[in-house]
C-alpha cells in the first residue's frame, strides 16, 4: 500500500507536465517544473500558474464570526470582500456572517483549533468548516495574470476596483470560484478557489487560454521563494 | 502572373504600403502581385481587376463600391473561409482567393441567366413560386439549395481558436476618427479610464484617406492622444452591440470583447450612401469615399477617365484628388446649383479649364456590360425631377458618387436613443439619447473636421461630467460650438432615385430594386418593417448600411408619407457581421471528476456523463461486475453523491419539515433513508441522513440533486425555518465509495485495524468515524445493491489512497470495481427506485409505491396536504415491479405498456422506466407505471410494446432479490 499522502485535484495534470514532487504536510506537491530561475522569471515578467490546493481553507459562518476573528487574530475586516493578513493567515469577509480563511498547508488544523477554542461557550451558533480537501486553489502570478483572467471572468481586475487582499465570488469559465487578489510582494497575483471536482477542467481551460500569454506552471519551491520574499517585504 | 500594376501611382502622404515588401497571391487561380499593406481589393484593383463577385440573385457582375467593409460587392472566399471582405483583408504571401456565387467562372457565370427569367423571380418570389406542384418541391429544394448561399465551408477545416475577454472602463469611445479621438482625450484628461475602439487598422477615421489638406489634422490629434496614459486603444475592433447597463460586445479577429462601461461616446461616423439609377451596380460605379480610400491609402486609381456625380462638396474633393493623381476628369456633375456649393475645390477644378462641369445635373444611367463605359447625365429641375429628354452621354470608366451620408447610428438606436428625420440635414439624427450615452462627429451630423474636434472634446467632457469627474462644459462653449456646426453646409439631399428603364438597385446584398420596393408596397407590405421582411432588404451582409436610408425614402414616397411617419427598421446586435466562432469563444463546458477519475481511466473504464460528472459506466463487463458484488465484493465510486452538513439544535425540526418521514427520534450514530418532496408532494430527491453528533447531521443526496437540494434547504432556512441551523455543502470535501458484497466486512476489517465492525458492533443503518487505511473516514453501513455494504466517506485528498488500499486488500477476496451499469442492475434486483428515472416531475411517493415512508400523522411538512389528499383519493397510476414472461425479452426503457380497447384499438396504459436482464435471476425484470388496478395485483399480466413486438410481462410485488433484506443485515 502507498504511504498515506494527500493528492491535490490537479495532481494528474501536474504529473503529466513532468513535475518533480515532494511531500509537505502530508500533501504530494509539485515542487518544480523547470529551473527556479525560469519559473521566477515567468512569475515576475509574464504569467505563471501554481497549484495551491494544499493550502488550508476554512470557512466560518455565524452571527458572531466578527467577534471570533477579532479575538483570535486581533484584527478584523469590515467591508464585504476585503481581506487582511494575520501572520500567515489570510482572512476574507465573504458575507456579514461568513469568513474565508487561507492558511499555509497544514496550518488549517491549528487555525481551526484556535477558532474553535475562541468560539466555545458562545451563545450563538458558529460553524467552522475545513474545506481544504474539497477545493481546488489555482494561483496565477505575474503582470499578465489580469489579461489571462479577463478572458475567463467578468470581474473588473483593474487595481482601482480589485485591491490587493480582496476576495470576490464570481463565475470563472462557467464555474463558481472565489477570486482572491493576494500579491506576492510587488508581483500581481490572483487565486481561484472553487470546487475540487472542477479543478482539472479549470486547469485545462486556464492553460489553454494562457497559451497566447506563454503561461508557465511553477512549483512549490518557487512559490515558497516568492512567499518568503513577499513576507520579507511586508 | 499578373504583375502589371497598371493602376498604382506614386506614393502619397497617407499611403499605408510597404513597397519594399513584395507579395504574391492568387485570385481564381491567377497570380497577382501586391505590396505588404495591400488589401486583397486594393491589390486586385491595382492590377486592373474590376469584377470581384457576382450578385446574390441575378448574378450580375459586381465591383468595388465602398472599400470600407460595408457593402457585399467584394465578398470573396479566402482558402476555406467564405465571405471575406476583400477590401478589409490584408494580402498575405501565397494567399488563395476565389470568387463566390459564380458558376462555372466569375467571368462567365451561367447563373446570370436568372436575370433573363427575372419575371419568375419577383420580390418575395419564395412565397409565390416553386410551390406547385407540391410533388416537385424536393427537386426545387435540391436546385435552390445548390444555388443559394454565398461561399463554401469545408467540413475538413480545422477548428479555429476563439476566445473572449472582459473589459471595464469609465468611458468607452466607439470610433477613432477626429471626434472620437478628441472625446477620448478630453475624458481621459479628467481622470477617466477610457477604452477607444476603432474598426479600422489605424486611428483617424475619414482623415486617413482624405485629401492632404484635411488629413493634416490627424498627426497632431494622434500625438496628443499618445500622451494620454489612461486611454487604451483597440484598433481592428468592431463594436457589435449595446446591451442593458452599457454592456457592449466587440470583436477583433478571433476574440470577442465583453465590455462594461459607465458611459459611452458613439463616434461611429457615417456610411456614404449610393444613388439609385439605371445600372448603378455596374463595376466602375463607386462611392467617392471608396475612390479616395483606394487612391490615398493604396495609391490605386480606380479608373483612367472619371465622371464625378455629387450633391455635396465632398464630390469636389474627390475630383481634385483624382485630378492630382493624373486621372482624366470627364465631368463633374453636381445636382446643386453653383450658389449652393461652398467647396474650396470648385475654383481649382474650374481653373483647370479642361473639366466639363455640369451644375444642376445628375446621372441617369451607367453604360456598359461588365464595367463602366460611359455615364448618361441629365438636368435636374428645381422640383427635383430629372429631364431625360436632355440627357447626354459621357465616355468614362469610373463613376464616382458623392450623394450623402447615412449616420452610423445603429448603436445609438440599440442604446435606446430617439432619432428623427432632420430635413435640413436630410438625415435621421439623434434627438434624445439614453443616460450616459453620447453621440459626436458624423453620427451627430457634424462633418467639418474642426467642428468634429471641438464637438468631440465637448462630448468627452460631458461624459466625464456625467461620471462626476468634472463640471459640465459651460453653456457658452456649447453654444459656440453648436453655432459652428449649424453653419455647416448639408452633405445630403433628397435625391435618392433617378427613374429609368433598367435595373436600379437599392439593396446590393439581396438584389432588390426600386421596382421591387414599389411592388412589395403595392402588395400590402407598406410598413417599413414588413417591407424589410418581405423583400429581405437590409437583411444581407451590409445589414442596411448601403440601403436603409434609400429604402426609407422610397417607402415614404410610395406611401406618400413623411420620413418620420415611415420610421426605420429596428437596429439590433450585431451591428456588423460576426462569425459564430467569435460569439462562441473558447470551448468551456465544465466537467466534474471525482478524486478517483484518473484511476478509472487507467482501468479503461467506459465513462459516461451524469449531470456535469464523468462516471464509470463499466470497466468492460458489467455482468462480471454484478456477479462480483453478489458473490464476493465490489467497489463503486460514489463520490458524486451530494453531501450536506447540517449543524444546530434546529436540525431535527428542519428535517421533519423537509422530508416526508420522521427524524426527531433518530439516535446518535444511526442512519435513516428519507424522501424529500416539494410543496406539491412531488418527489424531489432521496438519500440518507446520519446523526453524527447531538447537533451535527450528515445528509447525502442523489448525485444530480446535490445542488438543487442544497439550494432548496437554504431557501427554506432563509424563509423562516433556519433558526439555529447552518448548512454547508460538503459534496466536494469527501470522496465516497460503496464497498458491497458478502466479503466486504472481511475485507474492510483488514484496513480498520482493531475497530470492531462486526454486525453486532456496527449493525445495518449505523454510522461511525473510523480510520480506513490510515485516513479518517465516516463509515456508513448502508447500500443500494442489496448486499452487505459499507459507504466510506473519506477526505478527498486521501480518496485515491483509500480506494487503492481497498482494491489492493480486496485482491484475495475477488474484488472488482463496478460502474453505474452494474449498480443500476443491482438496485433494480432490489426494486429500488432512482429519482429522475423511475419518477418524473409529477410523481408522488404514494404512487411510487412508497406510501410506507409518508408519515401523514406527523406535524406539517412539505407536501403534506397534497399527499394527504392523494392518500385519501388514491392514485390512477402506480409504480410496480415486473418480470418478463419471455425472460430474454428485455424491453427498452421508456417503451409503452398497451392493451386492446373496447373498439379493438391499442391504447397506451403505462410505460417502462427501468428494465434490465438480471444475471442473478436469469430473467428480465423492471419497474413500470401501470394503472393502479393492475399494479395492485401480484402476477397480473400486461403487454409491453417493444421493438415492434408485443411482449407479455407480469406484476411482481416486492424486491426481486433477497426480498426480506437478510443479506443487508448479515
Amino acid at each position: 500500500m502507498d504511504n498515506l499522502t494527500k493528492l491535490t485535484p490537479v495532481y494528474a495534470r501536474v504529473r503529466q507536465l513532468g513535475a518533480e514532487f515532494r511531500v509537505h504536510e502530508g500533501w504530494n506537491l509539485a515542487d518544480s517544473f523547470d529551473s527556479p530561475e525560469k519559473e521566477i522569471t515567468a512569475a515576475c515578467q509574464g504569467v505563471a500558474i501554481a497549484d495551491e490546493s494544499a493550502r488550508g481553507k476554512l470557512t466560518m459562518e455565524g452571527s458572531t464570526a466578527d467577534e471570533i476573528v477579532q479575538k483570535t487574530f486581533g484584527t478584523l475586516t469590515r467591508e464585504i470582500g476585503s481581506g487582511t493578513l494575520a501572520h500567515d493567515v489570510q482572512l476574507y469577509r465573504l458575507r456579514p456572517d461568513k469568513y474565508y480563511l487561507d492558511t499555509p498547508p497544514g496550518g488549517e488544523v491549528k487555525t481551526m483549533q484556535s477558532l474553535t477554542e475562541t468560539a466555545r461557550g458562545g451563545s450563538d451558533l458558529v460553524t467552522i468548516t475545513d474545506m481544504t480537501h474539497g477545493c481546488t486553489a489555482l494561483r496565477l502570478i505575474g503582470p499578465e495574470s489580469v489579461e489571462l483572467l479577463s478572458q475567463l471572468c467578468g470581474l473588473d481586475f483593474q487595481a482601482a476596483s480589485f485591491h490587493n487582499l480582496t476576495a470576490k465570488q464570481s463565475s470563472v469559465a462557467k464555474t463558481t470560484q472565489i477570486v482572491i487578489r493576494h500579491d506576492l510582494g510587488e508581483i500581481l497575483s490572483f487565486s481561484l478557489v472553487g470546487g475540487r471536482s472542477l479543478g482539472p477542467y479549470l486547469w485545462d481551460i486556464i492553460t489553454e487560454a494562457g497559451r497566447k500569454s506563454n503561461l508557465v506552471p511553477i512549483g512549490q519551491a518557487t512559490l515558497d521563494n516568492l512567499y518568503s520574499k513577499s513576507a520579507r517585504k511586508n | 502572373m499578373s504583375n502589371t500594376i497598371q493602376a498604382r501611382k506614386a506614393p502619397g502622404p497617407s499611403e499605408v504600403l510597404d513597397r519594399d515588401n513584395n507579395l504574391t497571391f492568387t485570385f481564381n487561380g491567377k497570380r497577382y502581385a501586391a505590396f505588404s499593406g495591400d488589401t486583397i481589393a486594393s491589390a486586385l484593383a491595382a492590377s486592373g481587376v474590376t469584377v470581384f463577385s457576382r450578385s446574390f440573385k441575378y448574378h450580375r457582375p459586381r465591383g468595388l463600391l465602398c472599400c470600407a467593409g460595408h457593402c457585399p460587392n467584394c465578398l470573396v472566399q479566402v482558402g476555406d473561409e467564405p465571405n471575406v471582405r476583400a477590401c478589409q483583408r490584408a494580402v498575405q504571401q501565397g494567399m488563395s482567393v476565389s470568387a463566390q456565387n459564380a458558376w462555372p467562372s466569375l467571368d462567365r457565370d451561367l447563373l446570370s441567366a436568372t436575370a433573363i427569367a427575372d419575371r419568375l423571380l419577383p420580390v418575395g418570389f419564395y412565397y409565390k413560386t416553386f410551390i406547385r406542384p407540391q410533388a416537385l418541391w424536393p427537386v426545387y429544394e435540391h436546385v435552390l439549395r445548390h444555388i443559394a448561399g454565398l461561399g463554401k465551408i469545408s467540413s475538413e477545416t480545422e477548428q479555429a481558436e476563439f476566445d473572449k475577454q472582459y473589459l471595464h472602463a469609465d468611458i468607452v469611445v466607439i470610433g477613432g476618427g477626429p471626434a472620437g479621438i478628441s472625446a477620448a482625450r478630453a475624458a481621459s484628461e479628467q481622470g477617466a479610464q477610457v477604452l477607444l475602439f476603432e474598426e479600422n487598422p489605424a486611428l483617424g477615421g475619414h482623415l486617413l484617406f482624405a485629401s492632404p489638406e484635411r488629413a493634416n489634422a490627424l498627426p497632431p490629434l494622434l500625438d496628443k492622444l499618445q500622451r494620454c496614459e489612461n486611454i487604451t486603444t483597440f484598433t481592428d475592433t468592431t463594436v457589435l452591440g449595446w446591451y442593458e447597463e452599457h454592456w457592449l460586445s466587440a470583436v477583433r479577429g478571433s476574440r470577442l470583447f465583453k465590455i462594461r462601461a459607465k458611459a459611452i461616446v458613439v463616434a461611429t461616423g457615417a456610411y456614404e450612401t449610393p444613388l439609385v439609377f439605371d445600372n448603378n451596380d455596374l463595376p466602375g460605379v463607386m462611392l467617392g469615399s471608396a475612390v479616395q480610400r483606394l487612391l490615398n491609402l493604396y495609391s490605386v486609381v480606380a479608373g483612367q477617365r472619371s465622371v464625378i456625380i455629387t450633391t455635396n462638396d465632398e464630390g469636389w474633393e474627390v475630383a481634385a484628388d483624382l485630378h492630382a493623381a493624373g486621372v482624366n476628369l470627364a465631368a463633374v456633375v453636381d445636382a446643386r446649383g453653383p450658389d449652393d456649393c461652398a467647396s474650396v475645390y470648385v475654383d481649382y477644378i474650374e481653373g483647370l479649364g479642361e473639366v466639363p462641369i455640369f451644375w444642376s445635373h445628375t446621372i441617369v444611367s451607367a453604360q456598359g456590360s461588365k464595367s463602366v463605359k460611359g455615364a448618361v447625365i441629365a438636368p435636374v429641375a428645381d422640383t427635383g425631377s430629372v429631364n431625360i429628354s436632355h440627357a447626354q452621354t459621357i465616355s468614362c470608366d469610373l463613376i464616382s458618387m458623392s450623394m450623402g451620408w447615412t449616420p452610423a447610428s445603429g448603436l445609438l438606436y440599440q442604446a435606446g436613443g430617439q432619432l428623427s428625420y432632420d430635413k435640413e440635414q436630410a438625415a435621421i439624427m439623434p434627438v434624445k439619447l439614453s443616460s450616459g450615452v453620447y453621440g459626436t462627429g458624423r453620427v451627430n451630423g457634424t462633418y467639418e473636421v474642426a467642428n468634429q474636434i471641438s464637438e468631440g472634446r465637448l462630448t468627452g467632457l460631458r461624459a466625464a461630467s456625467f461620471l462626476g469627474l468634472c463640471d459640465s462644459p459651460s453653456s457658452d462653449e456649447q453654444s459656440t460650438i453648436a453655432a459652428c456646426i449649424n453653419s455647416e453646409s448639408s452633405r445630403n439631399s433628397d435625391l435618392v432615385l433617378v427613374p429609368g428603364k433598367k435595373k436600379r438597385f437599392v439593396c446590393y446584398c439581396e438584389d432588390v430594386t426600386d421596382v421591387d420596393i414599389e411592388t412589395a408596397i403595392a402588395e400590402g407590405y407598406s410598413s417599413i418593417e414588413l417591407l424589410k421582411r418581405y423583400s429581405t432588404i437590409s437583411m444581407g451582409p451590409c445589414q442596411g448600411k448601403m440601403c436603409s436610408m434609400n429604402t426609407i425614402h422610397l417607402c415614404a414616397r410610395a406611401n406618400e408619407a413623411t420620413i418620420d411617419d415611415t420610421g426605420t427598421t429596428t437596429a439590433r446586435p450585431p451591428a456588423s457581421p460576426v462569425s459564430l466562432g467569435a460569439l462562441a469563444g473558447q470551448n468551456m463546458e465544465p466537467v466534474q471528476v471525482t478524486p478517483i477519475h484518473e484511476w478509472h481511466l487507467g482501468r479503461d473504464a467506459k465513462m459516461m456523463v451524469s449531470g456535469l460528472w464523468l462516471r464509470p459506466e463499466h470497466y468492460g463487463d458489467p455482468t462480471t461486475e454484478i456477479r462480483a458484488v453478489r458473490e464476493h465484493v465490489g467497489l463503486i465510486d460514489v463520490s458524486t453523491l451530494g453531501k450536506l452538513q447540517l449543524t444546530g439544535t434546529g436540525v431535527p425540526d428542519l428535517l421533519e419539515r423537509l422530508y416526508v418521514n420522521r427524524w426527531r427520534k433518530l439516535h446518535l450514530g444511526r442512519v435513516r433513508y428519507g424522501v424529500m418532496c416539494n410543496d406539491e408532494g412531488v418527489v424531489m430527491d432521496d438519500g440518507v441522513c446520519a446523526r453524527m453528533d447531538t447537533e451535527e447531521w450528515y445528509m447525502t443526496t442523489t448525485s444530480g440533486g446535490a445542488s438543487a437540494v442544497f439550494d432548496w434547504i437554504q431557501w427554506w432556512t432563509q424563509s423562516g425555518w433556519g433558526d439555529d441551523v447552518h448548512i454547508v455543502n460538503r459534496t466536494e470535501d469527501f470522496a465516497a465509495f460503496n464497498l458491497a458484497g458478502p466479503q466486504s466486512r472481511a475485507l474492510l476489517q483488514e484496513l480498520v485495524n482493531s475497530t470492531d465492525i462486526s454486525n453486532e458492533a456496527f449493525p445495518y443503518m449505523h454510522v461511525r468515524p473510523v480510520e480506513v487505511a490510515g485516513a479518517s473516514c465516516y463509515l456508513l453501513r448502508i447500500g443500494f445493491t442489496g448486499e452487505l455494504s459499507y459507504e466510506i466517506h473519506v477526505p478527498s485528498g486521501y480518496g485515491l489512497h483509500v480506494w487503492q488500499a481497498l482494491m489492493q486488500a480486496g485482491q484475495r477476496f475477488g474484488i472488482m470495481p463496478f460502474g453505474m451499469e452494474a449498480q443500476r442492475v443491482l438496485r433494480l434486483e432490489k426494486a429500488h427506485i432512482i429519482v429522475g428515472q423511475d419518477t418524473d416531475a409529477l410523481t408522488d411517493p404514494i404512487a411510487a409505491d412508497m406510501s410506507w415512508i409518508v408519515k401523514l400523522d406527523k406535524a406539517d411538512f412539505l407536501g403534506k396536504r397534497p399527499l394527504a389528499r392523494i392518500a385519501d383519493e388514491g392514485t390512477s397510476q402506480r409504480l410496480a415491479g415486473f418480470k418478463m414472461v419471455n425472460s430474454n425479452a428485455i424491453p427498452d426503457e421508456g417503451t409503452q405498456i398497451v392493451q386492446s380497447g373496447d373498439d379493438g384499438k391499442i391504447e397506451i396504459i403505462g410505460w417502462v422506466t427501468s428494465s434490465r436482464f438480471s444475471p442473478t435471476l436469469c430473467e428480465g425484470i423492471g419497474l413500470c407505471w401501470l394503472p393502479t388496478e393492475i399494479a395492485a395485483q401480484n402476477k397480473a399480466r400486461f403487454t409491453i410494446r417493444t421493438k415492434g413486438r408485443l411482449e407479455e410481462a407480469y406484476v411482481h410485488h416486492g424486491a426481486f432479490y433477497d426480498p426480506h433484506g437478510e443479506r443487508l443485515r448479515m
